[in-house]
C-alpha cells in the first residue's frame, strides 16, 4: 500500500510545486513508484515545472468524471522509469472536484504507487480541502518570513483539526548570510514559533529559477546545493536519519571551489 | 560632521535586529490567530496552572474546564478575548494558616489597583461558580478557598495581559 504525502503551505509562492517536483523526482531516483498529483485546477504548474507541458491528454478533472481512466490520465516521464504525472486542469475551476472524489482517486493509485505526492494549491478553500482529503501524512513548507510562518502556523491548526496529524516542515529559500547578520529569522526562529518537526531546509539557490526554466528539477542535479537539500529531505521521507544542512559549511571557500569545479566538467 | 555622529550611533543603538522583530511580531500575532482554535496553547496554559495550583489543593483533573471565549467591554463594543476557568476541588492542603491571610489581604490590595473592569467582572463570575460549588463546605475551607482562587487570577493574569496587549495592538 503506498502513502500518499500532500505538500502545503497556505501562503501561495513559498515553492510547493518546486518541493512537490523535486520530492517527487527524488523518491522515484530512490527506486519507488510515485505518482504526483497537480490538485491546483485552473492554474497547473507542476506540469511545467517538470517538463512534461508538451504531454498532456487528460487531467484531474477528466479522471474524477470518469471520461477516461486513470492510466491514459498519467504521463510517464521519460528521465525516471518510475515516476508519472496527474495533470490538472488548466480551464476549470476548484469546485470541479469534491474531496470525496479525490479520496476515491487516492485510494485507487495507492494499490499501485509507492508514493502518491499531491501539489496543494494556495489558500485553505476547496482546492485545499480537496488536496488532503486522502492525504496520511502533510509536508508544510514555508519561508523565514513574517506572512508565510504565520499563514503556515494556520494551515497546521487544519491539518490537525482535519485528522492529519504531527505535520512535517520545510524551511525553504534560507539565506545564511541574511540569518548571519540578524536580518532573516534563523531555523531555530521559525521552529520555535511552529512547534512541529523540521524535514528539511533548503537554501535560496539560484539554481532553482535556471532548472525550473528548464524543466529539469534540481534534484537530480550534483551542481547545485539545493539539489542536495532535496535528496536530503527524499531520505528523511524514507525513514533515514540524515543531518540538516549546514549551510554555514555549505558557503565556505572549499565547498565553494567544489562547486564550482564540478559546474565547469 | 556630529549629525553624522549621532546617525551611526542611533543605528548602533537600536540593537533590534530585524529577525528579532519579525519573530517577536509572529508570536503576538500567533497568539491572536491561535486564542480560538489551538488546544495545545490551552493544554499549556491548563498545565502550568495545575502546577500551581496543586501547590495548595487537590483538583478534580476530570471535570476541569478551561477555555479561551471573548467578552464584551462595559464602555466598548468590542470583543476582547478572555480566560475562563472552572477548576473543581476535592480538598485543600493546610499550610501555615496565618501566613496565608496576612498574605491574602496584601494581595487583594495589590489586585484591586491593578484590575481593569473586564478582570473584574470575570473574576466575580469566577468567584460565583466557584462558590456555588463550596457552599456546602465550612467557613474556614472557604475563606482560604477564595484566597486561592485570587492567587490563581494572579497567575492567570499573566496570559490575560498577552491578550490585552495584542488588542491594543490591534487597535493602534
Amino acid at each position: 500500500m503506498g502513502e500518499v504525502i500532500v505538500i502545503t503551505s497556505g501562503k501561495g509562492g513559498v515553492g510547493k510545486t518546486t518541493t512537490s517536483a523535486n520530492i517527487g523526482m527524488g523518491l522515484s531516483r530512490e527506486g519507488k513508484k510515485v505518482v504526483m498529483i497537480d490538485a491546483d485546477i485552473g492554474l497547473r504548474n507542476l506540469d511545467v515545472v517538470m517538463g512534461l507541458e508538451n504531454r498532456i491528454v487528460y487531467d484531474l478533472v477528466d479522471v474524477v468524471e470518469e471520461k477516461c481512466k486513470i492510466k491514459q490520465a498519467l504521463i510517464k516521464d521519460k528521465r525516471c522509469s518510475n515516476l508519472y504525472l496527474l495533470p490538472s486542469a488548466q480551464t476549470k475551476d476548484k469546485s470541479a472536484v469534491e474531496p470525496e472524489q479525490m479520496k476515491k482517486l487516492c485510494d485507487e493509485l495507492r494499490k499501485e504507487f509507492d508514493f502518491i505526492i499531491i501539489d496543494c494549491p494556495a489558500g485553505i478553500e476547496q482546492g485545499f480541502k480537496n488536496a488532503i482529503a486522502g492525504a496520511d501524512r502533510a509536508i508544510v513548507v514555508t519561508t523565514p518570513e513574517v506572512s508565510a510562518v504565520r499563514d503556515a502556523d494556520r494551515i497546521i491548526g487544519l491539518l490537525e483539526a482535519n485528522d492529519l496529524k504531527s505535520p512535517t516542515l520545510i524551511i525553504n529559500r534560507v539565506r545564511n548570510d541574511m540569518v548571519k547578520r540578524g536580518e532573516m529569522m534563523s531555523i531555530e526562529d521559525v521552529m520555535e514559533i511552529l512547534s512541529v518537526n523540521l524535514i528539511g531546509v533548503v537554501p535560496d539557490d539560484e539554481g532553482i529559477v535556471v532548472t525550473t526554466n528548464q524543466g529539469e528539477p534540481i534534484v537530480a542535479s550534483q551542481k547545485y546545493i539545493a539539489g542536495q537539500a532535496y535528496r536530503n529531505i527524499v531520505h528523511r521521507i524514507l525513514g533515514e536519519d540524515v543531518p540538516i544542512l549546514d549551510l554555514e559549511k555549505c558557503n565556505s571557500f572549499f565547498s565553494k571551489l567544489k562547486r564550482l569545479i564540478t559546474r565547469c566538467f | 560632521m556630529i549629525d553624522i555622529m549621532s546617525f551611526f550611533r542611533s543605528k548602533k543603538s537600536s540593537k533590534k535586529t530585524a529577525s528579532q522583530i519579525a519573530k517577536e511580531r509572529l508570536k503576538l500575532v500567533l497568539i491572536h490567530d491561535r486564542s480560538d482554535c489551538n488546544a495545545e496553547l490551552l493544554e499549556n496554559i491548563r498545565k502550568d496552572i495545575m502546577d500551581v495550583l496543586s501547590k495548595y489543593m487537590e483538583i478534580d483533573m476530570d471535570a476541569l474546564d478551561i477555555q479561551i471565549s471573548t467578552t464584551r467591554l462595559d464602555d466598548d463594543d468590542q470583543e476582547v478575548p478572555a480566560l475562563y476557568a472552572n477548576i473543581p476541588i476535592k480538598t485543600i492542603k493546610q499550610i501555615n494558616k496565618d501566613d496565608d491571610k496576612k498574605e491574602n489581604k496584601k494581595e487583594e490590595k495589590k489586585e484591586d489597583k491593578k484590575e481593569t473592569k473586564k478582570d473584574k467582572e470575570e473574576k466575580n463570575k469566577e468567584d460565583k461558580k466557584e462558590e456555588s460549588k463550596e457552599d456546602k463546605k465550612e467557613d474556614k475551607v472557604r475563606k482560604n478557598f477564595i484566597f486561592l482562587c485570587l492567587n490563581f487570577f494572579i497567575f492567570s493574569m499573566e496570559y490575560f495581559f498577552i491578550f490585552v496587549r495584542v488588542n491594543i495592538i490591534n487597535k493602534l
